[in-house]
């Protein structure tokens, strides 16, 4: 068990963004959160790498309880979030660097790291490029690739497809599922069902800050497909009402 | 071509007319005004041609100088691209030998062009006199003004065009609001000359010797060379025609190079140029808290933003000092200034650094950077850079007051204020930031916020520097009065309490940094 969430619990003044979450996840695996807009994943996984300090509840990873033992658990955790800035004047050299020795990484270990996933990024020709030069699918790659270069025992993955073209987010899922098979482990949230039931081992459906079912994606799909009991769970006979006037078109 | 280019341009102007009414009467105000400043200029211009050619000709001279320079340089403040701009023309395959003389004619029929005409021509009426050889002057007269007035739009569109290459790189996107800064600083002797002068007669003085400097430059050489022949010096007046004849030429030939070479740049791609190797991180040792500094160092240099409030620190002590070396202070106290104050600036400047990091400060926190760590390595750069600084400065001040028993005082001041100030900012930026221009926006603009706390933040930083360096601050007065024993304990208290308040910044710093990261990455999240 390299991930274990308790109780998970996080308002903001009246409203609940979580309202207990309890998920584990197993190392060598990897883990899909899906939920619509404002279901809670980005919070939840705040509260997991850190970030955001839950109002109730607990997060171990590999261990370590990451709001008694921070420093413990987050040299375990590499992170991708979604829709925070990076340190985007540096190049991608100098961002990685950068990663690898905030972490206590050697000077030659980083150098060394940083050629080794420039290659298999796919990265080589940017890396003298400010990062803020950079397309949206580069810049997730040069972000993951720093998330990476500490060799966590632990992913966690905002949306790493977003913004991401079918090219790169191939060379993504094949390095997540190298990094898998070597005994890591990949939390990672999204809104395309598709991918998660490809990739994904386990997944969660989390709706309204809650987790609706979770297990293996056999078992929370039922037969069907992963999108069409997602929205089964997430209320889905929120049926298109009440526009019968479209029906008529004016002249 | 050129006709294409006119009604462009005509057309361009009429459409302005289809704006809101608001829009319209603002518009039509400024067009007013500029328009009556111009004549108001002219009337004033031919009201000198009762006066001697003597008192005429430097007046003329300077004014006519400024006006030019006026006009030249508004598109640096201004720094928006005009309606015409060369780029926009860049697909149609339109060679540059037709586009550029089509354009500068074409920037020739606008409200500004006019203006400067009604001023340039406005000499013809001041030389228009009967003493003289009236012909000859005549013409020197309307050469000059027609020179003038070409030779400014050309210049303006020059200008503007070379702004526009450097406001297209990202980083100097601050550029014209530094260059007033500099102007307003370089403006500031001529300023006080004049509020100095005991008498008219000083003041004739002071024209008559600027104009004969400014008349052999471009910007002056087409107002003097009438005034010359006016006075009867044909030669000169010849040759000044020449400087001017030259200046627009050279100025016309700029223009067309810019026009070609704007062609083939497509606007905001100036690209990125790439840099080799790994910077700052190369140089310094690879721990934690040098990488800090390193990341620091690179977006000084890279962030207009950092880039703004640092290019201020050795413009302010000159603010401060230059007006009182003209009110008469005496030139060796005043060198004690500066070094103090840019010792103050430095250090002060870096208590909201955790704002300016926007919400990538989420990497040092799920990094689990140590605080102290962090703090140490945002300190770094300002000591590296300080320390020198102020050593040299102290010299140089010590050296200006000429009396080196000093010396003590102003490193003790000097390094005390510089640590005593990196000591309270590291605090003060993990327990009270405050919203910042986001990364990429005008460093000049001012966030929106609720409930900030900047000024608080702000002046508690200040006054706390202040307050902590008092016993050094104090020593060293008594040292400048008394002599004896107080500067050198003014260099110990300085230095030793200074390097006290560092430490004690570093970790008290760096602990709160750490209890406090999910309210600073809230923070940086919310603004």
């Amino acid at each position: 068990m390299v991930l274990k969430i308790e109780g998970l619990v996080k308002r903001f003044g009246a409203t609940t963004a979580v309202a207990g979450i309890d998920l584990s996840v197993h190392a060598g695996t990897i883990f899909g959160i899906v939920g619509p807009n404002g279901a809670g994943k980005t919070t939840t996984l705040s509260m997991v790498t850190g970030l955001l300090k839950p109002d109730d509840g607990r997060v171990i990873v590999h261990g370590a309880d990451v709001w008694a033992k921070p420093a413990v658990a987050k040299r375990n955790m590499g992170v991708l979030p979604d829709r925070l800035r990076l340190f985007d004047r540096l190049t991608g050299a100098q961002l990685l660097f950068y990663s690898g020795t905030l972490r206590g990484l050697s000077r030659a270990a980083v150098v060394a790291r940083t050629a080794d996933l420039a290659r298999a990024f796919a990265l080589d020709d940017a890396l003298d490029r400010l990062v803020s030069d950079y397309s949206a699918g580069m810049t997730k790659k040069i972000a993951l690739a720093a998330a990476m270069i500490h060799s966590p025992r632990l992913l966690v993955l905002d949306e790493p497809f977003e913004s991401v073209d079918p090219v790169s987010s191939a060379n993504i899922i094949d390095i997540l599922r190298r990094y898998v098979g070597a005994g890591g482990t990949v939390v990672l949230s999204s809104h395309s069902m598709d991918l998660i039931e490809r990739i994904c081992d386990d997944v969660a459906v989390v709706v309204n800050g809650a987790v609706l079912d979770t297990g293996t994606v056999e078992q929370v799909r039922q037969g069907r497909t992963l999108e069409e009991r997602f929205v089964q769970l997430a209320g889905g006979a929120n049926k298109a009402e009440g526009l019968e006037w479209l029906h008529n078109f004016s002249d | 071509m050129v006709a294409q280019l006119l009604r462009l341009r005509l057309s361009f102007a009429s459409n302005a007319l289809r704006r809101t009414p608001a829009q319209l009467a603002r518009r039509a105000a400024a067009v007013v005004i500029g328009l009556a400043v111009a004549v108001a200029l002219a009337i004033y211009m031919g009201n000198l041609n009762a006066v001697g050619v003597d008192v005429a000709a430097p007046i003329l001279t300077v004014l006519g100088s400024a006006v030019c320079a006026g006009f030249v340089l508004t598109p640096v403040v201004y720094g928006r691209p005009e309606a015409l701009d060369p780029r926009s023309f860049s697909l149609m395959g339109v060679d540059a030998k037709r586009l550029s003389p089509g354009l500068a004619l074409a920037a020739l029929v606008s409200v500004p062009a006019l203006a400067l005409a009604i001023v340039a021509f406005a000499q013809v009426a001041t030389w228009n006199r009967e003493s003289t050889g009236s012909a000859s002057t005549t013409f020197f007269a309307v050469a000059g003004a027609l020179l003038i007035t070409v030779g400014g739009v050309l210049g303006a569109r020059v200008v503007s065009a070379l702004v526009s290459f450097v406001v297209a790189r990202r980083r100097s996107r601050e550029f014209s609001t530094l260059a007033v800064l500099v102007v307003l600083v370089a403006v500031s002797p001529v300023v006080v000359a004049v509020v100095r002068l005991r008498s008219t007669r000083d003041l004739a003085d002071l024209l008559t010797e600027a104009s004969s400097v400014l008349g052999w430059t471009p910007l002056g050489a087409a107002w003097a060379a009438p005034a010359a022949a006016a006075a009867g010096s044909t030669g000169e007046a010849v040759a000044k025609l020449l400087i001017a004849l030259v200046s627009v030429a050279l100025l016309g030939a700029a223009w067309h190079a810019l026009v070609a070479r704007m062609l083939v740049t497509a606007p905001g791609t100036v690209a990125g140029r790439p840099r080799h190797g790994l910077g700052w991180f190369g140089r310094f040792p690879g721990t934690p808290a040098w990488a800090v500094a390193a990341r620091t160092l690179s977006y000084w240099g890279r962030d207009p933003r950092y880039a703004v409030s640092l290019a201020i620190i050795p413009i302010v002590p000159v603010v401060l000092v230059l007006p009182l070396l003209f009110a008469g202070v005496p030139a060796g106290i005043l060198a004690l200034i500066p070094v103090p104050v840019a010792a103050l600036l430095l250090g002060w400047t870096l208590h909201n650094d955790v704002a300016y990091d926007n919400t990538a400060i989420w990497l040092h926190i799920t990094s689990g950077i140590r605080g102290a760590a962090d703090r140490f390595g945002r300190a770094i750069p300002t000591l590296v850079v300080g320390i020198p600084f102020i050593a040299v400065g102290a010299l140089a001040s010590a050296h200006v007051y000429g009396d080196r028993s000093v010396l003590p005082s102003l490193f003790g001041v000097g390094f005390g204020i510089l640590f005593t100030g990196v000591g309270v900012s590291s605090i003060v930026s993990a327990r009270f930031p405050y919203p910042v221009a986001a990364p990429g926006s005008s460093a000049f603009t001012s966030p929106q916020t609720s409930g900030s706390s900047s000024p608080v933040s702000q002046t508690l930083s200040f006054a706390a520097i202040l307050a902590l360096c008092g016993p050094a601050l104090y020593f060293a007065g008594r040292g400048l009065f008394e002599g004896g024993d107080w500067p050198s304990l003014a260099l110990s208290t300085g230095i030793g309490g200074g390097l006290f308040v560092l430490l004690v910044g570093v970790f008290l710093g760096g602990w709160i940094f750490e209890r406090r990261s999910t309210d600073l990455f809230a923070f940086s999240v919310r603004n």
